[in-house]
């Protein structure tokens, strides 16, 4: 391994490729930082380039566009209540209020360090570990992933506010909206009334353009005193201080581990990393009822756990040859481009190129540290200065030539204008949004793995009780709900007891 | 005078490349296209077997001066793409990647707003392989034995397809007749999760492209028993590997994948891009990559490229329409 580590290290740490990575991952914040252009379009499109370098040169280029692609999600996040790609929401939940209160410097500063520690302990994983833990990602099937979706619908109750029945109902309604078009064994439509921008389903991230973008955008437009959507033109304090850092390590480590863990598995994890993570953060704090009201252990929790998907998804990548998510799809296709052979042998004949990827990471992993807190920050600050009359529209036309460039789509638009005004009328009803956006992720993984697993068993639900990783999960599932009520009434009686009730 | 000199040499050699590249250009059957840009429109994500043969396409053709972007645009198993290629005017110049399950399958099955007759043939190209595939530590080594066991082992064996009601399900039980073998067929997303149930030995037999399954062949994670292809007996990423048909199976899989445009386009367009895919089709950087992810490329003019899907339409889709019928 430190013979490949060196062989790696040989190859990225050169003048020219240091500044393509260096080009990579700037690119990749700026495609995460505007809503609806994604990680995996930036891949798309720089993917033709990287044909004239080196592959292991290439594949690290591909690599810094995902990890800067990731990270940018948390800008306008933070600043604007609009996450810049899904795996950013739950970081608006105490980013933009911290943001409010005054702390746009430090959400930022806290969240960009999560993201920096949240992909360099998925990196080391991936570096030290990745054939191990592909073990996991083989041991996983329709009947975990089943547990899994069940297990990412118990975070509803940390993301509904005041009023968890119309949590639950809003993810009912995300469940629901999420079997609109072609059924996902069959491809039978359903529930189209024959309009054909249905047919093809809701695309996840056209629903949350329209549900926190826009409808943020029209939000914040409705509130005409304020000139800016940011009171001060002013940022506070951007250092890191050692003290706040110490108290987020247990944070730090079990955010990375869950986006770690979650990015390895197949079509599952990226997404819901930061909302589960979130709410293990929550349900592990002392203080859960500060949660959504600008915590900064909540903008560590998502960021730690979002960039650490990153790693977590090369794992079944280079280890199978099975893609972990669309990102680590189109870098499989830049391999094969290039005429290499991903799947299980790749780590023996190619150990150059795999640890040159390697190292790339953890390079362009430093680069979006250094690029988000030493000179994007600037950016912020001017962003900031912008007024409203001026800011929103142009993030109104970004998300909607985004939403289009997703799959070129005009049917996406007619689906975002639904869903902007069933945001705006939902939110004002007092309903909260993101349980919706957990209910269609979380639907179609829900409902392929059991009828999956209805057709491997032939009716019989037995498998899910005697595998022990669905067990496990399972266990896992009634523990995390458990404990957090059994906590919860210790705390009343506690308050109660001290007469602080 | 020396500098007079020199400039007209220059201008006479500049003059002289512009109108031998002129005449070149001219001299080719696709030179009607130059100054035209077309949109390759894909009906799947980009990394899967439509993507990157469509990309290699693209690029193929750029060496040739024919501008081709590629274009994604996922959505309902690439009939989303299809449909939007479909309702485009025919001079807009725009093409979709397509094969037979898009093309002729899906619209035969259900109202989805094209008609194969939507299209004008552009090129067919070739088509990717697909295989049959058992988990490494299996009890059976060749198909022969496969059915075997699983007349001593009824309703034992998990077989793992893509999709259910599909051109690919038909194409699972064409090679194993469920009215012949009792086994438990399980719809899976696709083919890397085939590939990820396979080698995790949670499915015996699965059904998934060559590409997906050579590498974890290779390294004995999983067996490829057998491919489906129409267009070959032997495909050279896997010499051994046997055509299904080697073993009394007539069934071949029709995945051959063709540019389409939107009908009415003007036969001549047409003409012109089916002489640069032609001309791509002895590209050996070409076959090269669209070899190494076991696509057999095979060049087919448009009469040619109508005559295999229509025979597709003719002979396959009654087939596969009674078996849908039957599954009711």
């Amino acid at each position: 391994m430190f013979s490949g580590l060196s062989q790696g290290a040989a190859i990225i740490f050169q003048l020219d490729v240091l500044l393509f990575l260096l080009g990579g991952t700037f690119l990749g914040l700026i495609f995460g930082a505007i809503p609806g252009l994604t990680a995996t379009l930036a891949l798309i499109l720089l993917l033709p380039v990287t044909f004239g370098m080196e592959p292991a040169v290439g594949m690290a280029v591909l690599g810094a566009l995902y990890i800067g692609g990731v990270s940018g999600g948390k800008i306008p996040a933070i600043l604007l209540n609009m996450p810049g790609t899904p795996s950013s929401i739950a970081t608006t939940f105490d980013g933009y209020p911290l943001c409010q209160q005054g702390y746009p410097g430090k959400a930022l500063t806290y969240g960009i360090f999560s993201s920096f520690i949240g992909g360099l302990i998925s990196m080391i994983a991936l570096i030290l570990i990745a054939p191990s833990l592909a073990v996991i990602t083989l041991n996983f099937q329709s009947y975990e992933y089943f547990i899994l979706g069940i297990f990412g619908l118990t975070v509803v109750a940390s993301t509904t506010g005041k009023s968890l029945i119309n949590g639950l109902i809003s993810a009912t309604f995300g469940v629901l909206i999420a079997t609109i078009g072609g059924d996902p064994i069959a491809g039978v439509t359903r529930y189209t009334y024959g309009l054909r921008p249905l047919e093809g389903g809701i695309q996840l991230l056209v629903a949350m353009i329209g549900l926190f973008v826009i409808t943020e955008v029209f939000t914040q437009s409705a509130d005409v005193n304020k000139k800016y959507a940011y009171s001060s033109n002013k940022l506070d304090s951007m250092k890191l201080e050692l003290k706040v850092l110490a108290g987020q390590t247990k944070n730090f480590i079990r955010s990375s581990l869950i986006g770690l863990g979650l990015g390895m598995l197949p079509g599952a994890g990226g997404t819901v990393a930061n909302f589960i993570a979130y709410d293990q953060a929550k349900k592990a704090s002392k203080t859960p009822e500060k949660f959504g009201t600008g915590i900064l252990d909540g903008v560590v929790a998502a960021e730690s756990a979002n960039n650490a998907v990153s790693g977590g998804a090369y794992i079944p990548t280079i280890t199978l040859g099975i893609p972990g998510n669309t990102v680590t799809a189109v870098i499989l296709a830049g391999l094969i481009t290039h005429g290499v052979t991903p799947g299980p042998s790749l780590f023996r004949n190619e150990v150059q190129l795999v640890y040159a990827m390697f190292i790339g990471l953890l390079v362009a992993n430093v680069f979006m540290f250094i690029l988000q807190h030493t000179v994007m920050i600037r950016f912020f600050k001017w962003a900031l200065k912008i007024p409203k009359t001026i800011l929103l529209p142009i993030i109104m036309m970004m998300s909607i030539a985004g939403t289009y460039n997703i799959r070129y789509s005009v049917n996406d638009l007619w689906v975002l204008i639904v869903f902007t005004a069933m945001g705006y009328i939902l939110k004002k009803s007092g309903f909260p949004l993101t349980p919706m956006i957990l209910g269609l992720i979380l639907g179609p993984i829900m409902e392929r793995s059991l009828r999956t697993a209805m057709m491997a068993t032939g009716g019989s639900v037995a498998p899910f009780f005697t595998r022990p990783y669905s067990l496990g999960l399972i266990i896992l599932t009634v523990l995390s709900l458990g404990l957090t009520y059994i906590f919860n009434w210790i705390r009343k009686n506690k308050l109660k007891e001290d007469g602080l009730a | 005078m020396r500098k007079k000199l020199t400039l007209s040499l220059v201008l006479v050699f500049l003059l002289a490349t512009i109108f031998s590249t002129g005449t070149l250009l001219a001299e080719e059957p696709w030179s009607a296209l130059e100054g035209e840009s077309f949109d390759l429109v894909v009906g799947f994500g980009a990394g899967g077997s439509h993507d990157l043969s469509a990309r290699y396409v693209a690029e193929a053709l750029d060496k040739i001066g024919v501008d081709v972007s590629v274009v994604n645009m996922p959505g309902a198993v690439g009939t989303e793409a299809a449909y939007h290629v479909a309702s485009q005017d025919p001079d807009s110049n725009i093409l979709f990647w397509g094969h037979p399950p898009v093309m002729i399958f899906e619209p035969a099955a259900r109202d989805i707003g094209y008609e194969y007759d939507d299209f004008d043939a552009v090129g067919a190209m070739g088509s990717p392989t697909f295989a049959i595939g058992s988990r490494a530590d299996a009890p059976w080594e060749d198909l022969d034995e496969l059915r075997e066991y699983m007349d001593e082992n009824p309703g034992e064996v998990i077989v793992g397809g893509q999709g259910e009601l599909h051109i690919m399900h038909y194409a699972v039980e064409a090679i194993l007749p469920p009215d012949e073998y009792d086994y438990r067929y399980v719809a899976f997303a696709g083919g890397a999760d085939v590939a990820l149930n396979l080698t995790g030995g949670h499915a015996d037999v699965g059904h998934l492209s060559l590409s997906a399954a050579k590498p974890l062949h290779d390294d004995d994670e999983l067996t490829v028993m057998v491919h489906t292809s129409a267009v070959t007996e032997r495909v050279d990423m896997m010499p051994d590997v046997p055509n299904v048909t080697e073993f009394g199976i007539e069934f071949t899989e029709p995945h051959t994948l063709s540019a389409w445009a939107p009908a009415g386009t003007d036969v001549e367009t047409r003409e012109a891009l089916n002489a640069a895919l032609a001309e791509i089709s002895n590209d050996a950087d070409f076959l090269e990559s669209m070899g190494d992810m076991g696509f057999v490329v095979a060049h087919h003019t448009i009469d040619e490229t109508e005559e295999y899907f229509n025979s597709v339409r003719d002979e396959l889709l009654p087939l596969f329409m009674d078996w849908l019928d039957s599954k009711e």
